[in-house]
């Protein structure tokens, strides 16, 4: 954006304060404040004292944080679903920056397979509330991260591991918009990639240096683990690809990766494509993509047989018999055409293109055909 | 140029799986004897394409020198075909119109050479060899299409003819191979879809038209309709058995090598190509390397990826058949050759998808070593075999092909040859 904005960056409990902490480091400008909330017995061990304000998570807490919206231009939001605590400090927070008329930007963590159907369902119905006061709701399932760790990781270091990434995820996404580009992108088409009725975004993130950066940074973005799943490519209709590059990087790198990039992509697809440089890069190239998926309108018609059973149910309706439930469509991250994703040993050759599918990545990954692979 | 009489003829091609070397025979009833063979595993054949020279070449040096030793026969003296695939050939159709000059306006066969021989000035590309051309069809004044127009009444003849055709740089490169082993370029080329239909058509089949042939290799699935005018549509993509083990692979993490046992044992596993979509009441215990130990997995799910793989092959070739306007001409059989032919449940497969006869393909009129009759992934080289023989008997001009309404398309042929022979 020409006229940066100000921009504050909130956590909500305790995963997305620990994100938001992360971030911090990243975006070290007076234009960017940051905020937590959380519980109070959880702000006391949390220091924030050269970083940004605590709300504590108690009465009233949002007429407080309300005053420290006055003059923002953006708010971002960082945190986990499947607890109580952030999904509520959400809802506060994205109707006082409604008051405002503040576009809102959430990422939100999926839940980990393990820690239960409970969890799972209470995302599931957080996500729905998001998705209509979030202006770009961007959702990263853990359990994709999971998948990437060793065998042997404990589960505190996954949860660690897992906002760490979500942090880099949020930072190269935001930093383009928040800067002067050498192509310029703005906030708007982030907004417009999001606008669609139960759109789901997905993320990928690639980083190269030397020589081979772009290449590099193509292989890792293909490699990125909330793209790791299923679904027919045809299914994305739009893309907004974010490039870093180092202050050394040279006229060649750029266009080099310009032209990777728009190649990684179905003619069809619509593509934004921003570039800048990032002082924080020391060498090489960063790619983030941004990639939507338009879902399947869900059923608003209840099962007559099965009334509600609370009243968290009536924002929330019971999927029709064969529909996948909404925690499971939202876990279902769909993947693009980027050329050199899951194919395997055909990673390095010339592909064999059919009806702009790529015929080497496998057919029910294409097709999003789930096998049971267990 | 060796004299027919007496010649051995040989096919090499560079698969993606191996690369195999065919000596044979032809008797005076035209009965093919096969004398020596070799097979080589491909190492770096990818796509139908060769991707290090130097390790090709032993491997084809290795192959060519067992089956001189089998044959007895030195292959320098032998007609030498190269069998070739991959994504620099293209097909492409093109026509022509003459006008019917004679008086009584009916077709002749100096018609149909000249209808054919301005069809082919039209697509003559500088970075292009003609490999093989055929007739498709030829449609008269009235608009009818007819196979075979000689002696019927029209004021215009068109021509409608499939055109093969090469990348010369990427040509180059098998054909340099061969120059470096044995010392001379081959005599002759050969696209595999070509080659299918004079492996296992008799002339009794050709005459039924509408014969479709699909080999199904590691690296490349070729596929052809045939009629009694020649080869009416040819076609390739690379994608084959490499794709299937690939898929595999990704589905349930098993190292490629792996992956391809696994597709390779699909007989003894009892699996099939179509899935019994039974859950998990059948599992199979899956190597994963040396010191692991075996994945148990739902033989359910490994049936599901690859048909889902060869459903889609199925479904591309039907779809590429209706686009070029072949669908509507294939009234046979369908044959399946290469090395996937004969995965359990394949013919069912093929079966389902595009709605014909499938069976296995049978060589024809061939005798040799079992192992080369039986095996559906000779079926290529040896119809290379043939189609080397059908170039050297029209540049010999003594074929009964030269003198009947298939020499204008096979005369092409011998256009082709004299082409290749100026590279």
């Amino acid at each position: 954006m020409k006229d940066t904005p100000k921009i504050m960056f909130i956590g909500l409990g305790h995963a997305g304060t620990k994100t938001m902490l992360t971030a911090a480091e990243q975006f070290n400008s007076p234009l960017y404040v940051f905020a937590a909330v959380d519980v109070p017995n959880e702000l006391i061990n949390l220091d924030m004292k050269d970083v940004g304000q605590t709300f504590p998570f108690e009465a009233g807490w949002e007429n407080t944080l309300e005053q420290s919206l006055t003059g923002l231009q953006l708010l971002v939001i960082f945190m986990g679903l499947g607890g109580k605590t952030a999904p509520e400090a959400a809802r506060a927070a994205i109707a006082k920056a409604a008051e405002k008329h503040l576009p809102v930007v959430t990422f939100a963590t999926l839940p980990f397979d393990f820690e239960g159907e409970q969890r799972r369902t209470a995302a599931s119905r957080a996500v729905t509330m998001l998705r209509k006061g979030s202006s770009a709701l961007i959702l990263l399932p853990n359990q994709l991260l999971f998948e990437q760790f060793p065998d042997n990781t404990n589960v505190l270091a996954a949860f660690e591991r897992a906002d760490t990434w979500i942090a880099e995820v949020a930072c190269s996404v935001l930093k383009p918009f928040t800067r002067s580009n050498i192509i310029n992108i703005r906030f708007e088409n982030l907004t417009w990639l999001v606008d669609c009725k139960n759109a789901t975004v997905s993320v990928g993130i690639g980083w190269g240096e030397g020589e081979d950066a772009v290449a590099e940074a193509v292989q890792q973005l293909s490699a990125s683990p909330f793209l790791k799943h299923q679904t027919g490519i045809s299914q994305a209709d739009a893309a907004v690809v974010m490039v870093s590059m180092s202050m050394d990087a040279t006229i060649g790198q750029l266009e080099g990766c310009l032209t990777a990039v728009k190649r990684l992509f179905s003619p069809h697809l619509k593509l934004e494509i921003g570039a800048c440089q990032d002082e924080t890069l020391a060498e090489g190239i960063r790619i983030t993509a941004l990639m939507r998926f338009p879902g399947r309108t869900p059923r608003r018609q209840q099962d007559a047989s099965a009334p509600s059973t609370s009243a968290a149910d009536e924002t929330h309706p019971a999927p029709a018999a064969d529909e996948p439930s909404e925690a499971e469509r939202q876990l279902l991250l769909p993947m693009t055409d980027i050329m050199e994703y899951k194919t395997g040993i055909f990673n390095k050759n010339e592909p064999t293109k059919h009806n702009f599918e790529n015929l080497d990545v496998p057919t029910f990954i294409r097709r999003n055909i789930h096998i049971d692979t267990n | 140029m060796p004299k027919k009489k007496d010649i051995p003829f040989a096919s090499i091609e560079f698969g993606t799986h191996s690369i195999k070397v065919l000596i044979g025979e032809f008797s005076a009833n035209d009965e093919l004897t096969i004398i020596g063979r070799a097979e080589t595993e491909s190492l770096k054949v990818v796509k139908g394409e060769i991707s290090n020279l130097g390790m090709v070449s032993e491997q084809l040096a290795q192959a060519i020198d067992q089956a001189q030793q089998m044959a007895g026969v030195d292959i320098q003296d032998a007609f030498i075909t190269l069998v070739v695939s991959g994504t620099y050939i293209s097909q492409s159709i093109v026509s022509a119109d003459i006008a019917i000059t004679s008086a009584d306006k009916l077709v002749s066969q100096d018609d149909i050479d000249n209808a054919i021989r301005n069809a082919r000035l039209k697509d003559a590309s500088a970075k292009m060899d003609i490999l093989n051309t055929s007739n498709r069809f030829y449609t008269l004044s009235d608009g009818r299409q007819v196979l075979d127009p000689i002696g019927l009444a029209s004021h215009s003849l068109q021509t409608s003819l499939l055109l093969i055709q090469a990348r010369k740089d990427r040509l180059r490169t098998p054909i340099n191979l061969i120059r470096q082993c044995i010392g001379r370029d081959p005599n002759d080329i050969t696209y595999v879809p070509m080659a299918l239909g004079k492996a296992c058509l008799s002339p009794e089949e050709v005459e039924r038209n509408g014969q479709i042939l699909i080999d199904l290799g590691a690296g490349v699935t070729s596929y052809a309709l045939f009629t009694s005018a020649g080869c009416h549509t040819a076609g390739q993509f690379t994608v084959g058995f490499e794709q299937a083990a690939n898929d595999l692979s990704i589905a349930f993490g098993l190292p490629i090598q792996y992956a391809r046992n696994l597709l390779q044992s699909f007989e003894s596993l009892k699996l099939s190509a179509i899935s019994a979509n039974d859950g998990r009441s059948r599992l199979i215990d899956v190597e994963r390397g040396p010191g692991t130990l075996p994945r148990r997995i739902a033989a359910s799910s490994v049936e599901q990826v690859i048909q889902l793989r060869f459903t889609e092959l199925f479904q591309i070739i039907k779809e590429r058949l209706q686009r070029d306007n072949a669908w509507q001409w294939a009234t046979g059989t369908v044959r399946l050759s290469g090395g996937l032919a004969s995965l359990p449940g394949m013919t069912a497969l093929a079966h389902d998808i595009l709605e014909h006869e499938v069976e296995i393909a049978v060589p024809f009129n061939v005798r040799g070593p079992s192992d080369v009759l039986s095996r559906p992934a000779f079926i290529a080289p040896i119809g290379a075999l043939r189609c080397a023989k059908t170039a050297l008997d029209i540049y010999n001009n003594q074929t009964e092909d030269a003198s009947s309404k298939s020499s204008s398309a096979t005369s092409n042929i011998l256009g082709a040859l004299r082409n290749f022979l100026n590279i």
